[in-house]
């Protein structure tokens, strides 16, 4: 599928889907990411686990996204970044992304995300090293793993830091080999 | 006529299965319906050189056919029908899109690589309603 | 004393000034301090601008001073539904105009007599102040114990209204008017 296709595809769906209220959505992320601030007391953990519940947000929401977008398959990674950048986060953020940075073997690139809503109203308090969207990172790795890709993502500009965008590196480590459950291991 | 239905994991674990018309099946035919599929789904791409890009597989014999769709994320769908069901990819997409993903996926208490069936009295009640209200059910 | 102050004085600070009548010389602007109060009045926020900024404690004063005149308004205007409370009082030669919200948060304004503002430039300047500081509090990070306000997004904010609302030159000069 062409790249103005998906953003087609991308819009449409956006169009159909719930909606909840921004503030609300921002404001919860917030609180939950403040909490944990308090709760662990180490800006290190405090990523770390917001990647890992996106990480477990991205497993269920692969699903929800098959099923509205009706993508099924994808041929190559560089398709997989396209989709995720123009269909799947217009579908649930309702921004679009561009995909940019190749590496020469196509298996790296860089999502730039120039408007991001969670991080609506956010000031960081100065010096501390938190990455406060890492929960995206999580989601993306989450919902690849479900398509048998092993993916690292991580941030790489953050303009709560100061820099003019937000730039998430995704790389692919790996396809998946399908593994059977115990019962057919046997034989 | 509706036979039953399997829903497999990515792992080939059986976690959905139910029987509306024909004989009850044990846990060793389900293992064997999942081998079948996985072994036919390697050979159709390595026959014609490309799996079908929709997730969609039918096997046809003469006294019963088996449709299957199986998603990018690895759930496997199975419907067992008699030979006068037709087509069904339309059916099988909805109860994945409209029924699984809205009552079981987005549960916060399902996981998708858990081995343990699934039990949810909304899939259960939704499944059947659809199916019933099916043309090919009975 | 600071009656004996004249407002018109131009020359140095000894001329008739004392302990309240705080003359700024030089000043250009008409805004002198913005600040915000919380429920307890406790200042939240002060914030100086230009030359005004040499007299820090005095201009804190005018402000506290005015938070009376709050009380007093307040009640007098219990019964109607206006968070701009208008014109304060005149202290020496500034006057102050005052703002709270039904969180009992108060903002306050203190202007020189450099050009006259309308009610309603002052009425959209505190409207806008107070949409930037609910978008202060929007964010997860900023506290909710009355701590000072640190912001560089209100800061810019507050600057931004300032000039564009506050600090607009004044209509056309009239012809007589000298440089």
């Amino acid at each position: 599928m062409s790249a103005s296709a998906n953003a087609r595809l991308g819009e449409q769906i956006w169009q159909k889907m719930p909606k909840i209220n921004a503030e609300f959505f921002t404001l919860t992320y917030g609180a939950m990411v403040v909490q944990l601030m308090r709760d662990l007391e180490d800006v290190q953990l405090v990523n770390e686990k917001l990647e890992k519940m996106g990480h477990s947000i991205g497993c269920r929401l692969i699903d929800e996204f098959l099923a509205k977008s009706g993508i099924n398959n994808c041929n190559e990674f560089a398709e997989t970044a396209d989709v995720i950048a123009k269909v799947a986060f217009k579908m649930f953020l309702g921004v679009s992304v561009e995909v940019a940075s190749w590496n020469d073997e196509k298996t790296s690139c860089s999502l730039l995300v120039y408007d991001n809503p969670l991080t609506d109203f956010v000031e960081l308090p100065p010096n501390i090293n938190l990455y406060y969207s890492n929960v995206l990172c999580g989601v993306i790795r989450g919902a690849l793993e479900m398509v048998q890709l092993r993916v690292e993502c991580y941030f790489v500009r953050d303009t709560l830091r100061g820099d003019d965008v937000n730039e998430i590196r995704l790389e692919l480590k790996e396809h998946i080999k399908d593994e059977m459950a115990e019962e057919y291991r046997r034989e | 006529m509706i036979y039953n239905m399997y829903i497999f994991n990515r792992r080939g674990t059986c976690v959905y299965y139910r029987r509306w018309h024909g004989r009850e099946n044990d846990e060793e035919k389900q293992r064997l319906v999942f081998g079948m599929l996985y072994s036919m789904n390697e050979l159709v791409g390595k026959l014609s050189g490309s799996i079908s890009k929709d997730g969609m597989l039918t096997i046809k014999t003469n006294s019963f056919t088996m449709h299957q769709f199986h998603t990018a994320s690895g759930t496997r769908f199975v419907l067992n029908t008699d030979n006068n069901a037709g087509d069904l990819r339309q059916n099988m997409y909805h109860i994945y899109a409209m029924i699984w993903v809205e009552c079981v996926v987005k549960s916060p208490m399902w996981s998708p690589m858990s081995a343990t069936p699934v039990d949810s009295p909304l899939f259960d009640r939704q499944l059947e309603t659809y199916l019933e209200g099916l043309t090919c059910f009975r | 004393m600071s009656q004996f102050s004249d407002p018109d004085a131009t020359g140095p600070m000894a001329q008739g000034v004392a302990i309240f009548g705080e003359f700024v010389e030089n000043a250009q602007g008409v805004t002198a301090t913005v600040a915000v109060i919380g429920k307890k009045n406790e200042p939240l926020y002060l914030r100086l601008f230009d030359e005004y900024q040499t007299k820090e404690l005095y201009f804190q004063s005018l402000v506290f001073v005015s938070l009376d005149v709050i009380d007093e308004c307040v009640e007098r205007k219990a019964m109607q539904q206006d968070m701009y409370l208008g014109f304060l009082c005149p202290i020496d030669e500034y006057q102050i105009y005052g703002y709270m919200t039904n969180s009992m948060i108060k903002f306050v304004v203190v202007l020189a007599d450099v050009h006259r503002l309308q009610d309603f430039e002052l009425r959209d300047f505190f409207q806008k102040v107070h949409a930037a500081y609910v978008e202060y509090l929007l964010n997860p990070f900023a506290p909710l114990d009355g701590d000072k306000i640190k912001s560089a997004r209100f800061d810019a904010a507050i600057e931004r209204h300032v000039a564009t609302i506050l600090e607009r030159p004044p209509p056309a000069p009239g012809p007589g008017a000298k440089a």
